[in-house]
């Protein structure tokens, strides 16, 4: 590639449509997917409304089917997939030592088409019968044309292909980054922790991800007279298609939060991070398993593999518990500094755990039978993506911050963010485990007085309303923290890697001074003196 | 005789307490660096050492500990999925919007099956091995009896075989586990599970009720 003298960046309003600096298309794509959070999050706060007692009070059925296929389609395809490529973007070329992320033109194609594929989802919702009813996962024959007829089925599918092609494209970039633009000295094995998340996690995303969009648009083709999934063969293909996708994603979902996570630990000890090349191997080892797990999702069809599935499965609990040492390695022997980003990240850990172990349990068939489909299988899922996920996101978020914007967030409103989403996540998503044991089944509008599920639903509604109200906590914070602002200086942790080493936010081509040394994943510590664990006897 | 329930519980005995462990030896760890490790005046983080063989001896005791939990699992998943040769009885069920429908092969013209105004009663002897072929008439639903911790999906142009003991004398109610469309939420029925009277006196009962020829 050519390169040409650079044009004099877009600023303003053009600058925020066509401006292709890596920092600034993060950023967006970071608004963006929060933009979706705040939505799909009113959108559970109504299931939840609806499902506190029995019998139908806010929605109708057609209205809640609508409503929790959109909030599962968001959750996952626009917000925690886009958000964990925006770190992605904005950091990976930093800690690389890069000046520009590798193709920044695709870069911002990516984030458009996400933009647009997400608000023609929701567009959805505009469609005479309403949006998508088929369920985030729009199993086939549920999602064809006599099932759920409609133009807003359309558009959620032609939203999800677009915006899921714009992640590819997202991923596609940072992929090269790492490969192509790595700073001298910066050989594979001193790529910081985060980048490597950010390596497994953008090679499962081009591996996997054209999957769905094959799936989904057979899907189209077949919603208009083609006929790509006839009979049973038809149902199962899509489930592989789809699931083959669909399993990635989970872990899509988890690694750049693992990564982010470590090196906040590692920071606020105040130490290297345990176990490097443990970790390195164990996150490729889990990356490569996860692309052999998806039939665990068809245990119940009676169409796959039990035994080949459940051991890919269960053996993922080697690479998930090695991440687990590497936490708690770097935690022993560290001086401890328990500020927001630091207690995020080890709530991450714990609470992650328990999607971790109930992923266990349901990857055996014979118990994977029983709580299936159930609000079981909701609690374990949620348990590892909102409950553990989004704890590491918010442990970026505060550990980034000041980077990004010049300024901290308040550190007494983010532990008190932090008290209010502990304590909501654990009251809503504690008693769907047991909701789900006794026999609730998932995707239900409505349940009767008999089945005796309603004080657990109460105890998961008000539990989902503190949710709401840490997140109206963090939203005051930013409030507060850019209205009173506090600088916070280039490095205000004692960070480790090349982020730190330049101005908060960095300009335009990210280091005007040259890069320290790097002889090792932490340069920072190198010039601190620190030394490297191969260095100790 | 193999029941789901009993599979059920054999496999979780061994599933719950480790993950009790795990989770115990986790929590008490992370609490134990945050209280003892905490920065305090004077008191520097010690340099990051290697501890390759510390790290590869947890990850064999993690492969071991999935060795088991496999092991556990096959074993029963393969008896699970066995079928006897000549049940004690037979059941078709057919799964549709929004409802059921169960016959019996014994009991020819024999149905239960999903009303306006109430869901069906699925009559089966209690104690003994009951085949059920479940099969779809639209789009895909799934056979759930919580009580029997089974469940498996009704899929479009196949039909499905597996084996469920009922146990006699308790209240047990199936439901649609696949999301269906509008009204799966109703899609809901109960079981008779009869003792070896019982189930006579209704098999008379139902012949008598049956439309004639």
């Amino acid at each position: 590639m050519s390169v040409a003298a650079p044009l004099a960046p877009a600023r303003g309003l053009a600058g925020a449509v066509v401006g292709t600096d890596h920092k600034s298309v993060a950023a967006r794509t970071f608004i963006t997917a929060f933009g979706f959070f705040f939505a799909g999050g009113v959108v559970a706060l109504i299931m939840r409304w609806e499902l506190a007692t029995p019998g139908m009070q806010v929605t109708s059925r057609a209205g809640y089917d609508q409503l929790f296929t959109m909030h599962g389609s968001t959750m996952i395809y626009l917000f925690v997939t886009p958000v964990a490529l925006s770190l992605g973007t904005y950091f990976v070329p930093l800690q690389v030592g890069a000046a520009e992320i590798a193709g920044p033109r695709v870069n911002l194609i990516g984030y458009w088409l996400l933009a647009f594929g997400g608000v023609i989802a929701w567009s959805s919702f505009l469609a005479r019968n309403g949006a998508a009813q088929a369920a985030w996962t729009a199993e086939f024959p549920m999602s064809d044309a006599p099932n759920t007829p409609g133009t807003g089925m359309d558009l959620w599918i032609a939203g999800v292909m677009l915006a899921t092609s714009g992640v590819i494209l997202m991923a596609a970039c940072q992929l090269a980054t790492i490969v192509a633009r790595r700073a001298p000295g910066m050989t594979m094995l001193r790529v910081p922790v985060f980048t490597w998340s950010m390596v497994v996690t953008c090679l499962m995303v081009v591996s996997a991800f054209p999957s769905l969009l094959i799936a989904m648009g057979g899907l189209l083709l077949d919603r208009h007279g083609v006929d790509v999934y006839p009979g049973a063969g038809g149902a199962t293909a899509y489930q592989h298609l789809f699931w083959f996708y669909g399993h990635p994603v989970v872990y899509v979902m988890f690694f750049p939060f693992v990564g982010a996570s470590l090196e906040v630990i590692a920071t606020f000890s105040g130490r290297r991070v345990f176990g490097y090349k443990g970790i390195v191997l164990s996150l490729l080892a889990f990356a490569a398993l996860s692309m052999a797990v998806w039939g665990h999702h068809m245990f119940t069809t009676g169409q796959v593999a039990n035994h080949y599935f459940s051991l890919t499965s269960t053996m993922l609990a080697v690479p998930a518990g090695m991440e687990y040492v590497a936490a708690i390695g770097t935690l022993i022997g560290g001086a401890l500094v328990l500020r927001t980003p630091m207690l995020f990240a080890i709530a991450f850990f714990l609470q992650f755990l328990l999607g971790g172990l109930s992923g266990i349990y349901v990857g055996s068939p014979p118990l994977d039978y029983h709580v299936h489909d159930s609000y079981f299988v909701v609690a374990h899922f949620h348990y590892t993506l909102l409950a553990g996920s989004v704890f590491g996101l918010f442990a970026a978020v505060y550990y980034w911050w000041p980077k990004v914007t010049g300024f901290h967030l308040r550190d007494g409103l983010g532990k008190l963010h932090l008290a209010l989403f502990v304590i909501g996540t654990n009251v809503t998503f504690l008693p769907m485990f047991f909701l789900g044991y006794d026999g609730m089944p998932r995707r239900v509008a409505n349940y009767t007085p008999a089945d005796r599920w309603t004080t657990l639903n109460v105890l998961s509604t008000v539990g989902a309303f503190v949710i709401g109200l840490s997140i109206a906590v963090f939203c005051l914070n930013v409030l507060v923290s850019w209205l009173r602002a506090e600088p916070a200086g280039p490095d205000p942790w004692g960070g480790q890697t090349l982020e730190w080493a330049t101005s908060s936010p960095p300009p335009r081509l990210n280091f005007v001074a040259p890069l320290p040394p790097i002889r090792s994943s932490e340069p920072l510590l190198d010039l601190r003196g620190v030394p490297a664990p191969e260095a100790l006897p | 005789m193999a029941a789901t329930q009993n599979d059920f519980s054999d496999v979780q005995a061994v599933y719950l307490p480790i993950a009790a462990v795990v989770l115990a030896v986790v929590f008490a760890a992370f609490l134990f660096a945050v209280v003892r490790y905490r920065a305090r005046d004077g008191r520097a983080a010690k340099p990051t050492r290697e501890h390759n063989a510390l790290e590869v001896a947890i990850a064999l005791g993690l492969a071991a500990i999935v060795a088991v939990l496999v092991v556990v699992t096959f074993g029963v998943d393969d008896d699970e999925a066995k079928v006897a040769g000549r049940p004690a009885f037979r059941v078709d069920a057919v799964a549709f919007k929004w409802g059921w429908q169960f016959t019996y092969p014994g009991l020819p013209g024999v149905v239960d099956r999903t009303t306006d105004t109430a869901p069906p009663a699925l009559h089966v002897p209690a104690g003994r091995e009951v085949a059920v072929r479940l099969s779809t008439r639209d789009t895909t639903h799934a056979f759930w009896i919580p009580e029997l911790r089974y469940k498996r999906d009704a899929w479009p142009d196949v039909a499905q075989t597996f084996a469920l003991t009922f146990p006699a004398g308790q209240h047990l109610s199936g439901h649609c586990a696949q999301y269906c469309g509008l009204r799966h939420s109703d899609m809901v029925f109960t079981v008779q599970a009869l003792g070896r009277e019982d189930f006579a006196a209704w098999v008379a009962r139902a012949r008598g009720r049956r439309p004639g020829p």
